[in-house]
């Protein structure tokens, strides 16, 4: 019962970021800022499916169940290290391709909620 | 030393693959794995291994640091998933470039790095040129934590892992 | 639990559909190869939730890995081909292509460029 509600909590939070990375891609306004979006959201989420998967395999344990246990954290852990590289690979080849960039329309000071200190240092530093 | 290595690694992938545990198989699998091994036994780990000791003391602070990087991920995923979901992502968005120079010396330790700064929250590596980062940043504060003259705090994570800075 | 799985892989589904939206209208290249690579890390998931489904992990789970290695391979191949062909592409914009190159686009001693108001913008 414990692990069923564990599994749901999971399942769904990976689902919220699922979510998250495709309403991203289809959102923000650059390609540079979609590789953002694909790039994060998808390690964690997936790592969220896969460990429900796991808990839930676990449940009626043997020694096949096992092995489908090591298999998947192998899965979690080849994702860990190839979804970075993957994303830079894109991120690479579309800087190589000079893609459009895309800054904000104006440094109008509208937002002065937005407007932190950060934001002024950094003006500093580039002049 | 190596050769060890890469043949316990070889033969833990075969029996996890295979999933019998007969006399046949497991035969087949010391078998190949000893071909593998023979084959490239200085591909998976470089010649000049260090000692055994300095090894797994590295491995122990690299779980340390996975400790570190899986609460940044965390961090990085509620951001962009906040991001997207947000009404008008444009008003958040801050897109730019920076440029930072790196006093890591090794390349795996450089892997590493440019891995686990694509992971951290809003920062995507664009390019390596030997030791000079691009980074591209969503937004202003992300890239406030690596602009800086002195090295961020991942920089001195990973140092500290594989080249035995301080922390 | 049979029946949330059902509907957590029809919700995955639904998400690739729109994702699909950036596959085919992508702006450029890159973006359909970015697209491309979101639904096979999704299409992982989906066959190990299917092998959920049917009771059969093990065999499902082999395929998933198999799947995962071949998207990663793909990706890395089609991004490293049109990284190569690029120059080629952009031949006609050659100037501005290095007066945008990266150590062009920021200032000697500057840690920070291509701020908001964009005297150091790629393009």
């Amino acid at each position: 019962m414990i692990i069923d509600i564990l599994v749901i909590t999971m399942m769904i939070t990976g689902l919220v970021f699922f979510t998250g990375t495709t309403v991203g891609i289809i959102r923000f306004p650059d390609f540079y800022t979609r590789v953002h979006a694909a790039g994060k959201g998808d390690t964690l989420s997936t790592v969220m499916f896969l460990g429900a998967m796991s808990l839930y395999i676990l449940r009626d344990f043997s020694g096949e169940s096992l092995l489908t246990f090591i298999k998947l954290i192998l899965i979690v852990l080849y994702i860990f290290i190839a979804s970075p590289t993957a994303t830079h690979a894109i991120i690479d080849a579309g800087y190589e391709f000079r893609v459009p960039y895309w800054t904000r329309p104006s440094d109008k000071p509208s937002n002065e909620d937005d407007a932190t200190d950060i934001n002024k240092t950094m003006e500093d530093i580039s002049i | 030393m190596s050769a060890i290595f890469t043949f316990g690694v070889m033969f833990g992938f075969w029996i996890v693959f295979s999933g019998k545990f007969d006399i046949f198989h497991l035969g087949m699998g010391v078998l190949s794995s000893a071909l593998v091994t023979w084959l490239s036994h200085d591909l998976l780990f470089d010649g000049h291994t260090k000692k055994l000791r300095a090894t797994l003391i590295q491995i122990a602070c690299f779980i340390r640091y996975m400790a570190w990087l899986s609460r940044q991920i965390i961090v990085a995923n509620i951001h962009i998933a906040g991001l997207a979901l947000s009404l008008h992502p444009t008003k958040h968005l801050d897109p730019r470039l920076i440029r930072f120079k790196t006093s890591l010396k090794t390349e795996f330790a450089r892997f590493v790095l440019a891995n686990s700064i694509t992971l951290t929250p809003g920062t995507v590596t664009v390019r390596i040129k030997d030791d000079v980062f691009y980074v591209h940043a969503i937004t202003a504060q992300s890239a406030g934590d690596l602009a800086g003259r002195t090295p961020s705090e991942m920089e001195r994570w990973v140092a500290w892992v594989f080249e035995g800075g301080t922390l | 639990m049979e029946h949330f799985f059902i509907g957590m892989g029809v919700s995955i589904l639904f998400l690739m559909l729109c994702n699909l939206y950036r596959v085919v209208a992508g702006p450029t290249v890159i973006d359909r190869i970015l697209g491309v690579n979101v639904i096979g890390i999704k299409t992982t998931v989906l066959i190990i939730l299917l092998g959920t489904i049917d009771r059969r992990v093990e065999m499902y789970i082999d395929i998933a890995l198999g799947y995962a290695l071949l998207n990663f391979i793909t990706t890395i191949a089609v991004a490293r081909f049109y990284q190569r062909i690029a120059p080629t592409v952009n031949s006609d914009k050659k100037e501005s292509l290095h007066s945008a190159s990266p150590s062009a686009l920021i200032d000697e001693g500057a840690a920070v460029a291509g701020s908001a108001g964009g005297k150091g913008e790629i393009k």
